[in-house]
């Protein structure tokens, strides 16, 4: 008995050794699993219809006895709103000026993006991938950005015929080169396992002049993000215990236990800049 | 034909740990129903058929959601075989015994995991969460035994007496 548990103990070390190994820096799935995939996305999909039609029903449950006091409510709120309005068209109007000169904004929105949704979720409590919708039928690369409204998501490390698999931000194994707003200082964020805010960035504490409060994005130097996507704000500069490196603590834009609906950039960045790079070379 | 229904009935299962089972989050920790199964599997039919739905259960969650083929599949399938190992002269039909053994499953699930995919990349911090994470997992988990226990060893004796009955195998 002794003798077959170290039989399936040795077994089982060098089958996950042998696959660790094999999936080592692979490209895509293998035919197995995105065949399997591909049979079990539209069961996925089929399981957020019910969650969707359950919801429904107790929206429509709870609406019933609200109604009356929602209504006066929206009355009063309206005409706040209509001021709020007035006041706001004012204040576009300058924010247009100002967004011309930053010229961020304006950058995102030329690229095309493809709509998805978040069909499931890593089943552990240590790590955030999950799974979209949407695959190589839709044009989906690996490397792809994926943004939701509020600001970077992930990048897709796989894509399948009708699925693919992102690795979001607040993942160890994908630490993005950041900056921040205001004083342009370079850094890196990578997850934080063990803490409330799940982000941190590391930074050069010589040079760096960061605060609470700033607002953290994407840097031209990364090599897969374009620049300019809002990561997250500082909520805490903290020195590790252990390391003593010192830690900006990063609350991020995006909640990520609430993620339904991404966008996915439909461009990979990193063959741009390689192109640019020969292009430079060449001139 | 056996083996196949295990196929089959562990997809179902990881589909519902990884869509459903996300709407029942208490405080963003989720309970681990995968392991559970083994667990219990591992209890009721012995450490064979424990390994094999292990071998299953960490191949689809590699596959899906880690970079790397490998850590959960040795996780699963060692505690899926553990389980059925260690417990020869226990009364395994008891739910006391699935209490105690998906305890030790889950400790020793979480914890490996978090060393063989977080401590040996670098990232050497303990704290409170740490503890904290576990502690909630296995509250969960030792709750949903008491559900998925019963139903899956009505359906196994259903499924015993069928094929007794019927002498296919």
């Amino acid at each position: 008995m002794q003798k077959k548990f170290k039989l399936v103990l040795i077994g089982l070390s060098v089958l996950s050794l042998g696959c660790a190994g094999f999936s080592h820096n692979r490209k895509s799935p293998t035919f197995v699993e995105s065949s399997y995939g591909y049979v079990i996305t539209p069961v996925q999909s089929a399981n957020l219809l019910v969650v969707d039609w359950f919801e429904n029903i107790l929206k429509y449950f709870k609406g019933i006895s609200s109604l009356n006091s929602e209504n006066k409510q929206l009355k009063e709120e309206l005409l706040e709103a209509r001021a709020e309005l007035n006041r706001l068209k004012l204040v576009e109007y300058e924010n247009l000026q100002l967004e011309a000169l930053v010229n961020l904004q304006k950058e995102n929105s030329q690229y095309k993006t493809v709509p998805a949704r978040v069909i499931s979720k890593d089943p552990g409590n240590w790590f955030d991938s999950f799974i979209i919708n949407k695959g190589t039928d839709n044009g989906l690369q690996k490397n792809m950005v994926v943004i939701n409204q509020d600001g970077l998501v992930g990048k897709i490390s796989e894509c399948g015929y009708n699925y693919s698999k992102v690795i979001s931000i607040i993942n160890d194994a994908d630490a993005v080169s950041a900056e921040s707003l205001r004083t342009n200082d370079i850094g890196y964020v990578v997850a934080d396992f063990l803490g409330d805010a799940k982000c941190k960035m590391q930074y050069s504490e010589s040079s760096a002049d960061l605060l609470v409060g700033d607002e953290i994005v994407t840097s031209h130097l990364s090599e897969i993000f374009p620049q300019g996507i809002s990561i997250g704000h500082i909520i805490d500069l903290t020195v590790d215990s252990q390391t003593s490196i010192q830690y900006a603590i990063i609350e991020p834009s995006v909640d990520f236990s609430k993620l339904e609906y991404v966008l996915v950039l439909d461009t990979v960045f990193q063959n741009e800049y390689i192109d640019n790079q020969n292009v430079s070379e060449g001139n | 034909m056996i083996y196949i229904i295990y196929l089959i009935v562990s997809t179902l299962i990881f589909i519902f740990q990884t869509t459903l089972c996300q709407y029942i989050a208490i405080a963003g920790i989720i309970p681990n129903v995968m392991l559970i199964f083994v667990v219990v599997i591992s209890l009721l039919k012995g450490p064979n058929e424990g390994l094999i739905i292990g071998v299953i259960m960490g191949l689809l969650q590699d596959s899906y959601f880690c970079e790397y083929i490998g850590s959960n599949l040795f996780l699963y399938g060692i505690i899926g075989y553990l389980i059925g190992y260690l417990t020869p002269h226990i009364n395994r039909s008891s739910i006391v015994t699935s209490i105690y053994m998906t305890m030790f499953a889950t400790i020793i699930y979480n914890v490996c995991f978090y060393t063989l995919n977080i401590v040996l990349r670098g990232y050497t911090g303990f704290n409170i969460y740490f503890f904290l994470n576990i502690l909630t997992e296995l509250v969960y988990n030792v709750i949903l035994v008491f559900l998925v226990y019963p139903t899956i060893y009505y359906i196994n004796q259903k499924g015993t007496q069928y094929l007794e009955k019927n002498n296919r195998f």
